[in-house]
């Protein structure tokens, strides 16, 4: 059982929220698929502008810190060859790993899917009579959903990352793996701090931060365990990096006596000298930062003598649909993905939809090539078709994942699995037919020629009917030529003659005066609207 | 020099013109260009939608038309993109089909690639007075590597006032089916397009791929706003005979 | 699940009948070449971790001799007016003989021993409740690295993670020579102690002060970490 669908099934803790005032409707879970849900959070005006605002902060300083950096080209690759390197031979590496994890004192412990690794955890906090688990941002407990699990057992479970609390506040599921707050606004913010017992509170940003300082500081320090991810575990020598900004994923792993970590099995890098590159490539692409505020490499729980510091370490590995991939040459490479987040923003649809539109714990184009493929079924697999395949986020990925080519082949298995209306295989069955035979290309033009002329206003389509409605509803449609190019060809190469004699061809060609009046006529006449039986006859000259 | 016009069925049914514009200004460059007959469509439409059989048997018209030629030429940097990065996939496991896939890769050119890498010309002689910005299409730039041979090609137009398109690397929503399938997505990005567009205070768009043009230019005339769209073969073509007016008058 | 079934499956999926048990071979390890190449002499280095720390809002001051930095410790220490300083105790620290300039202010040495007779585990409980408690933790460091103002710190039984983590102000103490050009010299030397054991249970990377853009893209500093770092650079 994949845990990843129980964040869209109301549990006991959102079914309460799912009534309140604050949860704007992109946020509800399960609302039909991402067309559905991308019209709800294309209609909240305030989230749009917040994603927008957010990612194009994050995008111009990524580009910063790239241009920085310099050489970006070298660094991606290398990356990309690390990644690439360790996953090809992950048997090899997570072997490596977990040997030297246990050899530093951890306990180490496997998870075929969501389920397993929730009951694992649940397991080990239960075992160590734990009351109060504080927790940083990690996306492996998302996608296992974790904290439900939990609070089944009657934990109380603290999210620290000043985002996660917020959101964990209203309930709600992170809108972005980086900043997963990102929809909302102080007002909000404050409000809900008001509610959690800060009376007096500004709008001001130090006031709400502080706020969640103080509480939270008691919160560490009574917590029995301590979560965390993992962003990456060196092989070498069994070691947890954590890139953190707040601090909250020091205190999370030092203070409490218990650390348990979740990590999908595919984090591996090999070596101590891999983390340099990892680490001038991950903030860069989640925050535009040279290197986040805290790096922490754990080996181990805390040694003799040390005073804090975990007693007991435990590593929770994860599968869940991760090994699927291996040795697919379309898909292997999504598992060397770094969860940095960029390419959510450079995602112009991610832009416009917020991250609760796709309905998965991986939001933006990672997650529309992720979900689908961790959860194999038709529950995610309208989401590959929320791309525009504009291909802004290959350019972004900091380890070169093709995420665009990952979209197509996706959308090749829905067809292969017949995960697609009937009336679409008809549509290209159809096209194959018509577009793979000139004859019939020439005909079928020529039918549509005819066929469209009811529609046609000023050389344009703009009814609102028909297979078209998406397009016309918001914009119009050209029409077809009176006449398509290849019928005119042989006119036009009989009228230029042989190419060189260039300086007469133009006043043949073309009379001058008619680019006099057409530059003339440009800036007075709206774009588009020509007379669709005049020799230019498309929609868009004037 | 044989080089074939792989005209594209975008441009071959609804934007003639831009085929006209391309042939004119080519042969005033010196090159004769033929239109092999066979071909119809890359087979993208197909392919990004997920039916590589129905793009296979579509897309394999052009290997066959093309198989003569030395270059081929295209108004679009999608459909040429299609050929370069997809072809070799789509191909795959059929040796012939294979080889003149890799065949057309090799000697298959945008338009603006053509004229600055091929012909080595980025001044046409064009003057075209008006305020333009120009979109590059992400399949041009991302997919099949368009550098900056439309800007090279424009910072050559005399008397054009060229205003930078803000976030112009953005997608317009295009995306093919995208732009029917997830059609309230689409309008979002293709007015937030829009908007930016207008935002330049320019006449005119310029672009090297009618799909977006189409798109753009369809929300723009939806929002009644006075912008033209143009292929850049258009602006050149129509830019070469008014600076050849003037010299005459 | 069983641990040999999840490693079949990875093989399986890979290609392989069973889990591969040799190193495989590397083209590319670490960072890009001209990166390993890279290196400041010492002047620059220092001048560059100064001037990186700075820019994430930390403060960072050289200075020439002992003396100078035992001057440059209080002012900055009268500038904070703490009403308690914790310290690591231990090796590093000892060298840098403070107890002259902190004769001023209520300090706490870690490990603290106070509170008499107490089980192991509320005696740990009460030195994290002191630390907390404390406005200033002063420690020394391991390394620093110039390309990214980072100080770096290895757990050990004299130094309580905690020191540099839970005060609001963290101070460190750092000899020019502990200041390496890139990341990849510390990581180079980390992971050589692996061979005799000695690799620490946790190395910390301190990068300017806590911060978070949690709150409506709003940078705001001191979320849970110290709000403010201050780096103490002696030459030598
Ligand atoms: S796919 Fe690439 S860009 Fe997107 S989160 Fe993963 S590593 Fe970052």
């Amino acid at each position: 059982m994949s845990g990843i669908e129980q964040v869209r099934e109301v549990g006991p803790a959102q079914a309460g929220a799912a009534e309140s005032v604050a949860m704007r409707p992109a946020a509800r879970p399960g609302a039909g698929g991402v067309q559905a849900r991308a019209r709800a959070a294309l209609q909240d005006e305030f989230l749009r502008g917040a994603v927008r605002f957010t990612t194009d902060r994050l995008r111009g300083r990524k580009q910063a810190a790239a241009e920085e950096l310099g050489r970006w080209e070298e660094w991606r690759e290398r990356g990309r060859q690390i990644r690439a390197h360790t996953v090809e031979h992950l048997d090899y590496y997570l072997r490596q790993f977990v040997d030297n994890l246990r050899a530093a004192g951890a306990k180490v412990y496997f998870a075929v899917d969501a389920h397993e690794a929730a009951e694992t955890v649940a397991g080990i906090v239960r075992e160590k009579q734990g009351r109060l688990v504080v927790k940083s941002k990690s996306m492996v407990s998302e996608e296992i959903h974790l904290n439900h699990r939990l609070a089944e057992d009657g934990v109380e479970v603290v999210e620290t990352d000043l985002g996660e609390y917020i959101i964990q506040l209203v309930h709600e599921a992170p809108s972005h793996i980086i900043i997963p707050a990102i929809h909302k606004t102080r007002g909000q913010i404050r409000d809900l701090f008001a509610a959690a017992g800060g009376e007096d509170l500004s709008t001001e940003t130090r006031d709400l931060a502080a706020f969640a300082r103080r509480t939270l500081r008691e919160k560490f320090l009574a917590a029995d365990v301590g979560l965390t991810g993992c962003n990456f575990g060196i092989a070498e020598t069994g070691s947890i990096v954590l890139f953190t900004n707040e601090g909250n994923g020091r205190m999370v792993s030092t203070l409490p006596r218990t650390h348990i970590v979740t990590m999908g099995m595919e984090r591996i890098i090999p070596a101590w000298a891999d983390l340099e590159v990892m680490a001038n490539l991950l903030p860069r692409s989640a925050t535009g930062q040279k290197l986040t505020a805290y790096m922490t490499v754990i080996t181990g729980p805390r040694r003799q003598g040390e005073i804090d510091g975990p007693d007991e370490l435990h590593v929770v590995i994860l599968d869940n649909g991760r090994s699927a991939q291996l040795g697919d040459p379309a898909f292997q490479p999504v598992l060397h993905c770094i969860r940095c987040g960029a390419c959510l923003n450079v995602c112009p649809v991610y832009r416009h939809i917020g991250g609760h539109a796709y309905g998965s714990v991986y939001p933006g184009p990672i997650g529309a090539v992720l979900s689908p493929l961790l959860r194999d079924g038709e529950q995610y697999a309208d989401l590959p078709y929320a791309s525009s395949l504009c291909g802004a986020c290959f350019e972004a990925c900091p380890v070169k994942i093709p995420l665009h080519d990952m979209l197509v082949h996706l959308r090749q298995r829905n067809v292969a699995r017949g995960w697609v209306k009937p009336a679409e295989r008809a549509a290209f069955g159809a096209f194959r037919a018509v577009f793979a035979h000139l004859g019939r290309y020439r005909l079928a033009m020529r039918a549509a020629r005819i066929l469209q002329r009811p529609l046609v206003r000023r050389g344009r389509m703009d009814a609102r009917v028909g297979p078209l409605r998406g397009w016309t509803q918001s914009r119009s449609f050209p029409a077809l030529a009176r006449q398509p190019f290849r019928e005119r060809f042989p006119a036009l190469v009989a009228e230029l003659g042989p190419a060189g004699a260039a300086g007469m061809e133009s006043a043949k060609a073309r009379p001058i005066g008619e680019a006099h009046q057409q530059a003339a006529m440009r800036g007075g006449q709206p774009n588009g609207v020509s007379d669709p039986a005049g020799p230019a006859g498309g929609e868009h000259r004037g | 020099m044989r080089v074939a016009l792989f005209i594209t069925c975008l441009v071959d049914n609804l934007f003639p013109q831009v085929g006209e514009s391309m042939v004119r200004l080519l042969h005033r460059l010196g090159v004769e260009v033929m239109l092999p007959a066979g071909q119809t469509c890359c087979g993208q439409p197909a392919f990004n939608s997920g039916y590589a059989e129905e793009a296979r048997a579509v897309g394999a018209t052009l290997l066959e038309a093309f198989a003569g030629a030395d270059y081929v030429v295209s108004p679009s940097g999608s459909c040429t993109g299609m050929v370069h990065h997809y072809f070799p996939e789509l191909f795959r496991g059929d040796d012939r089909a294979a080889r003149l896939a890799d065949e057309l890769i090799r000697k298959s050119y945008e338009f603006s690639q053509f004229v600055v890498r091929v012909l080595g010309v980025t001044d046409v002689g064009a003057c075209f007075p008006h305020r333009v910005t120009y979109h590059p299409s992400c399949h041009g730039s991302r997919l099949l590597g368009v550098r900056d041979e439309p800007q090279q090609l424009l910072a050559k137009v005399r008397d054009i006032e060229l205003v930078p398109l803000p976030y112009a690397e953005d997608c317009c929503g295009f995306g093919g089916t995208f732009a029917v399938k997830m059609g309230d997505i689409s309008t979002a990005m293709v007015a937030e397009k829009a908007a930016h567009v207008a935002e330049t205070g320019a006449e005119v768009l310029v672009g090297t791929d009618m799909g977006c043009l189409m798109n753009i230019g369809g929300r723009l005339a939806r929002e009644g706003r006075p912008v033209q769209v143009m292929h850049l073969a258009e602006l050149l073509y129509e830019g070469v005979v008014l600076a050849e007016g003037r010299r005459v008058g | 699940m069983d641990e040999a079934a999840f490693f079949e499956r990875i093989a399986r999926r890979l290609g392989r009948s069973a889990p591969l048990s040799a190193p495989p071979a590397r083209d590319a390890v670490g960072a890009p070449e001209f990166w390993q190449a890279y290196q400041l002499p010492e002047e620059e280095r220092i001048a560059k971790f100064c001037a990186e720390l700075g820019k994430l809002g930390g403060h960072a001051e050289v200075f020439d001799s002992l003396a100078a930095l035992h001057e440059g410790l209080r002012r900055v220490l009268r500038e904070l007016g703490p009403r308690r300083i914790g310290l690591v105790g231990g090796g590093g620290l000892a060298a840098f003989a403070l107890d002259e300039v902190l004769a001023e202010w209520e300090t706490v040495v870690w490990p603290y021993a106070g509170g008499g007779e107490l089980s192991e585990e509320a005696a740990r409980a009460e030195v994290l409740r002191v630390f907390a408690a404390a406005d200033v933790g002063i420690t020394d460091c391991d390394w620093a690295v110039a390309d990214t103002g980072s100080i770096v710190i290895a757990a050990d039984s004299g130094r309580g993670r905690s020191v540099s983590l839970l005060p609001s102000v963290h101070i460190a103490l750092i000899r020019s020579s502990q200041i390496r050009t890139r990341m990849g010299e510390v990581l180079a030397e980390v992971a050589a102690r692996r061979a005799s054991g000695g690799m620490p249970s946790g190395l910390f990377f301190i990068t300017g002060p806590s911060r978070s853009s949690d709150i409506e893209n709003d940078l705001t500093i001191g979320v849970h970490g110290p709000a403010a770092v201050v780096a103490l650079v002696l030459r030598g």
